[in-house]
């Protein structure tokens, strides 16, 4: 189990899933560089207000975050894509 | 003598008797929903002139089904006709449907007839919420007290069977959205393997995740409606071939149990119920043994996963001026910086998946995993989840992400409010998880407990 698990691990779908996890929200306002939200403002129809616009930052915190995480987990070279979403037969078991 | 919490079995049995008429039934139902309902925010669409008609059509009709005449309702992110689909979104208002989606059509056919829409989270949670009042209709409220939510993302669907609002319910899974409902109102929900049921004319959050399946008062119930609403489908490519078959056959199923830290959580009731559903199971002969799946980064995987497959399939209403209605200011937010997350994360997700395979070899050691859902009951309706789902627990492992099927069911209560306990299995293992939960509701008392208030 992950021990830094961000608020979009624990909700991500619909519900909690962290088990037994410290939720933790991204903190961005106290320590951390400014955050770039014009890439994302740009793609809006119009920029975003009041809390949303507060939260956008830590929001994208959170994404930058994920993608630091993810890249410990290394994954053999050149390895494909799964394009079966759930386990094939022949992979549980001898069923 | 039917009553608004009769099986589906006993409302058959009594409708084929000419004891009670559909529209009776109905008219019963649509009552319950415009009462408890309304109040729990439950209801996102009544379809009351759909109803009766259907209603007077199974009275007038031969049986087509077991479901023939019994009402049901749908969370709100089926497509119905000639009724809005809004998927729990201001930002929806005036979205609707020409068709059906195939679920509904399929009950449709087997002689349902549909009460209402539900409500439910917006976009199912897409963005990451952080509200029990992400929602049209403000927070959904647990089926057991009204200061309480009802879980997520299929809200309504969850606090409707609860309250003997529907004989049935169908909600939707991402990741949690069928267990966790259930969990906190204390009904059983079957979330399938990946591919049972098909999605067409369903909302998509994460194409590669989602699951539509039941939300009853019992396992049985789930198991007549999951088998109704499965198949394959022309307008779902990911679904299924093989026909479900629900029948177990063979030795009873060895039982998996995961490691929890109940003390830790502050989790004394679960840890009592935990252990009691257990001791219940071991009187009928099952067998447990120990059991724990690879450490892997499945969390961050389904994360990936739902925020890029959740941005493209919503990116015309992210990207719109209507973004900003929906109520959660954080889930606008995740909505709106999920337009970023990187291709290259993306197809690590989904090469992950490849290698998160490693977690079948769990299925080495025994058949299906029994765990809590949660380690407490129902949060708190007006509390944020940063605060409110502390100790709470839940399923971070990698079922969604390999679409395991579960059944979740109650176990027992902390204090009034209800506690939920699942059977996951391998892939293809519905009829597994269906053996577990219908012998355990033989024995115990749990399902057929009721909301004081609904009585």
């Amino acid at each position: 189990m992950s021990k830094n698990v961000s608020r979009r691990e624990v909700l991500a779908g619909g519900t909690a899933l962290a088990a037994g996890a410290v939720l933790k929200l991204p903190q961005g306002k106290e320590k951390a560089p400014p955050v770039n939200t014009e890439r994302i403002e740009k793609l809006l129809a119009t920029p975003l207000q009041g809390e949303a616009a507060k939260n956008l930052p830590d929001a994208i915190v959170n994404v930058q975050q994920t993608s630091t995480q993810r890249w410990k987990h290394k994954l053999v070279e050149n390895s494909e894509p799964s394009m079966v979403f759930i386990a094939l037969k022949r992979d549980v078991r001898s069923w | 003598m039917v009553s608004p919490f009769s099986s589906i079995r006993d409302l058959s049995k009594a409708l084929r008797q000419k004891k009670v008429s559909s529209v009776e039934l109905t008219k019963m139902y649509l009552k319950r929903l415009e009462t408890l309902g309304e109040e729990h925010h439950a209801v996102a669409q009544l379809t009351e002139a759909l109803a009766l008609k259907q209603a007077k059509a199974a009275d007038n009709s031969e049986a087509r089904s077991i479901l023939h005449g019994i009402p049901f309702g749908v969370k709100d992110l089926y497509a119905v006709k000639g009724y809005p689909t809004r998927w729990g979104s201001p930002g929806h208002e005036h979205q609707e449907f020409d068709y059906n989606a195939t679920a509904v059509q399929k009950l449709f056919d087997l002689g349902g007839v549909l009460l209402a829409k539900l409500e439910m989270i917006e976009l199912a949670g897409g963005g990451n919420y952080n509200t029990p009042w992400a929602s049209r209709s403000g927070a959904c409220l647990c089926a057991w007290d009204k200061t309480r939510w009802a879980g997520g993302s299929s809200s309504g669907s969850g606090a409707a069977a609860a309250l003997g609002a529907a004989a049935y319910t169908l909600g939707s899974e991402t990741a949690g959205s069928i267990v966790c409902p259930s969990a906190f109102n204390g009904d059983t929900g079957f979330r399938p393997t990946y591919g049972r049921v098909s999605r067409h004319g369903a909302m998509a959050l994460a194409w590669t995740h989602d699951k539509l399946g039941p939300i009853c008062r019992s396992a049985d119930d789930c198991g007549i409606v999951l088998q109704a609403i499965s198949g394959p489908d022309g307008l779902d490519r990911s679904t299924i071939k093989q026909k479900l078959n629900l029948n177990h056959k063979g030795k009873l199923p060895k039982i998996g149990l995961l490691k929890h830290n109940f003390k830790k959580n502050k989790a004394e009731a679960c840890e009592k119920a935990y252990e009691l559903a257990i001791s219940e199971l071991k009187k009928l002969g099952y067998e447990f043994v120990d059991v724990a799946w690879p450490e892997l980064p499945y969390g961050d995987a389904v994360n990936i996963i739902v925020a890029a497959e959740g941005a493209s399939a919503h990116e015309l209403f992210i990207r719109s001026d209507r973004l900003q209605l929906l109520p959660d200011k954080y889930q606008v937010a995740g909505l709106a910086a999920s337009l970023e997350t990187p291709a290259t994360d993306y197809l690590w997700a989904m090469r992950f998946r490849s290698d998160a395979l490693k977690a079948n070899e769990v299925w080495d050691h025994c058949d299906c995993i029994f765990m809590p859902v949660f380690y407490h009951g129902a949060v708190s309706a007006t509390e944020t989840f940063d605060k409110s789902f502390v100790n709470m627990g839940g399923d971070d492992g990698p079922a969604n992400l390999l679409g395991w099927p579960a059944i979740a069911f109650p176990i027992g209560f902390e204090g009034h409010l209800p506690l939920g306990g699942e059977i996951m299995a391998p892939a293809y293992g519905e009829a597994t998880c269906l053996k577990v939960a219908k012998d355990f509701q033989k024995v115990t008392n749990w399902h057929h407990q009721h909301p004081p208030e609904a009585m």
